[in-house]
């Protein structure tokens, strides 16, 4: 078999050097992927409770004028009972529609999720203890700790908020908010971030119109149906069309732009540094590459090798550096995500694209260095020229 | 082997005074032997190597290799001939420094394979280098062992030419002379041209080609030593 100019050679006899380099591209590897790793776990956490939510669960919040009540010539004493008239021909209404399951007149309790960057208040319906099994069973859930809420002021929980907020049983919701109105008594084993509970007797919270429902997506079409107009400005719809344009606006959007200036401020910070130190590199070897031109190897030959030393390279930091994500990924999510009550995604296509295609925007930055080197390399005879 | 016919090399061409290295002189080279060229600095030996191994191109005149015409292939054509059929011994040692002493020999081999190692090893061996140095490195190898290694390395596609440029310039008496036997001993059935300034070493020469100012001043057969 004809000899080719072996890559291997070089890596197998100088491991540190190319140690420094695999690890460099490791290194930034494992740090984007790990970036990108932590900040879905607010994205995720954000997608499965708004979107999850969005999908089962609207709340209705309109003004009396949305309704049609003359608001400005009306007192508060008159406008009250005409608008809990109008709200619950709508509520009977709205009953009615295909894909809705139950419609509720309920008193609304917010609760904090914090993941790793942001926090996002959600909705809890405080209802009648009898409606309480109602929204477990749409909900899909099951309590599996303490008790369902039987007397006013008591809530459930899932195990993710529970976790997320670092509640026990017998803690209260948003103490340092609401005081000890809102004491939970159960848990509950639940895909989404869900609670409910019943109203206290001390403290009345905001009112809204609360939908059980199932892939209906936009609130406003029923409205409309019902000669609602919706105005944003007036009033306020929690459905799963609204709770995804939060989501890209509020989240998306905004961890995509900080995922994108750290990415490109280690891709700008490890090109420089890849560039000096191989730079550096490839003239220790100037004397080497002279003396294969002098035996017979062309350049060709040569570039291929350097070629393929480069392509081993990357190779076994995206290799290794795979293994080293994994490993990391599988370690934060028993530690640090799932006691949290957070979700993440562990695959980050969009992430690897980015690295492959900046990896390889690399590897040809390199050939310039490359390129040069393969320029002033002579033959001996050149060499000796130089010298005398 | 070498026929040579009028062959000029004039360094800075554009220069309104031009240096001849070489200047116009007739040559041939026997297939085999060893063949010693002599001179001063600057008297045009290396470049006439450089010329006859195709490293460099001469300005004017022919090289003939076993008929072929040196001055007109291709460069593909000349780096096939120096991968194949010509072997070097440079000044300078040339030896990869991250490399031990068999993979220095085997990388200038033009197959690859076991075989090959086995030959590095072999033709080691030959040269006194014991199984201890095949896997040391250039830096941990002695002037002479790293100069045999060297010419372990030229040898290994078992070239019909062997250029050696002053290959034991660098080298004790001893160590000089041991270089020397190694390539006595090839030239026997090949091609060895050596340059040298010191004329000692080409005791046992076949041929020793003088030359001044790049120019032949005399050729003398081997009684003549």
């Amino acid at each position: 078999m004809p000899q080719k100019l072996s890559a291997l050679r070089y890596i197998r006899n100088n491991k540190r050097r190319t140690a420094v380099l695999i690890v460099s591209l490791c290194l930034c590897f494992v740090l984007t992927m790990l970036t990108q790793f932590l900040l879905s776990t607010t994205e995720e956490s954000f997608r499965s409770l708004l979107l999850g939510n969005g999908k089962k669960m609207q709340f209705i919040d309109l003004a009396g004028s949305s309704y049609g009540l003359d608001v400005d010539n009306l007192s508060y004493e008159e406008l009250v009972p005409l608008y809990q008239e109008k709200q619950d021909t709508l509520i009977d209404n709205l009953n009615t529609y295909e894909g809705v399951k139950a419609v509720y007149d309920a008193q609304i309790l917010y609760e904090c999720l914090n993941p790793v960057i942001g926090q996002f208040y959600f909705e809890l319906p405080l209802v009648e203890k009898e409606e309480i099994p109602i929204f477990l069973e749409h909900f899909g859930a099951e309590i599996i700790q303490g008790r369902l809420p039987e007397h006013p002021g008591e809530i459930v929980l899932d195990t993710a908020t529970m976790a997320n907020r670092g509640y026990g049983i017998g803690s209260y919701a948003d103490e340092q908010n609401m005081g000890e109105l809102f004491k939970i008594v159960g848990i509950l084993d639940c895909d989404y971030y869900f609670g409910c509970g019943i109203p206290s007797d001390e403290y009345t919270c905001e009112s809204m119109i609360t939908v059980l429902s199932d892939g209906i997506d936009d609130m406003t079409v029923l409205l409309e149906n019902e000669g609602i107009t919706y105005r944003e400005k007036y009033d306020s719809i929690v459905d799963y069309k609204r709770t995804t344009e939060i989501l890209e606006k509020e989240v998306t959007d905004v961890i995509a732009v900080s995922t994108q200036f750290i990415f490109i401020g280690i891709i700008i910070l490890l090109s420089i540094a890849l560039f000096i130190v191989y730079t550096t590199y490839l003239r220790d070897r100037h004397n080497e590459w002279c003396l294969y031109c002098s035996i017979g190897y062309s350049r060709k030959t040569i570039y291929l090798s350097i070629l393929r030393e480069l392509l081993f390279t990357f190779a076994a930091a995206i290799f290794i550096g795979s293994i080293m994500v994994a490993v990391s990924e599988i370690v934060l999510y028993y530690i640090m995500i799932q006691p949290n009550g957070l979700k993440c995604n562990f695959l980050h296509t969009g992430a690897l694209w980015e690295i492959f295609c900046s990896y390889a925007l690399l590897c040809g930055i390199l050939q310039i260095p490359v390129r040069y080197a393969l320029y002033r390399i002579r033959t001996i005879d050149a060499m000796d020229d130089d010298l005398y | 082997m070498f026929e040579i016919k009028n062959i000029t090399m004039i360094y800075d061409m554009e220069k309104a005074e031009k240096v001849y290295a070489l200047s116009g002189f007739d040559l041939t080279l026997p297939d085999k032997g060893l063949v010693g060229i002599i001179g001063p600095s600057g008297s045009g030996k290396s470049t006439l190597m450089y010329c006859l191994s195709t490293l460099k191109k001469p300005t004017d005149g022919s090289i003939l290799y076993n008929g072929k015409e040196l001055t007109r292939l291709r460069d593909s054509e000349r780096e096939n001939l120096r991968r194949n059929e010509f072997g070097f011994v440079f000044q300078r040692h040339f030896l990869v420094p991250y490399m031990s002493a068999v993979d220095n020999v085997t990388v200038a081999a033009a197959q690859s394979g076991k075989a090959v190692t086995e030959q590095a090893q072999k033709l080691l061996s030959g040269f006194g280098l014991g199984e201890k140095e095949w896997n040391k490195r250039p830096a941990k190898l002695s002037g002479g062992q790293r100069q045999r290694t060297a010419i372990a390395r030229a040898m290994i596609n078992n070239p019909k030419v062997l250029f050696a440029d002053e290959p034991t310039a660098a080298l004790d008496h001893e160590n000089a002379f041991a270089v020397m036997e190694i390539l006595k001993d090839y030239a026997k059935e090949n091609l060895v041209l050596v340059i040298t300034h010191d004329r000692s070493i080409l005791k046992g020469a076949d041929r020793i080609i003088e030359m001044w100012d790049g120019d032949l001043s005399a050729v003398k057969e081997c009684d003549a030593v």
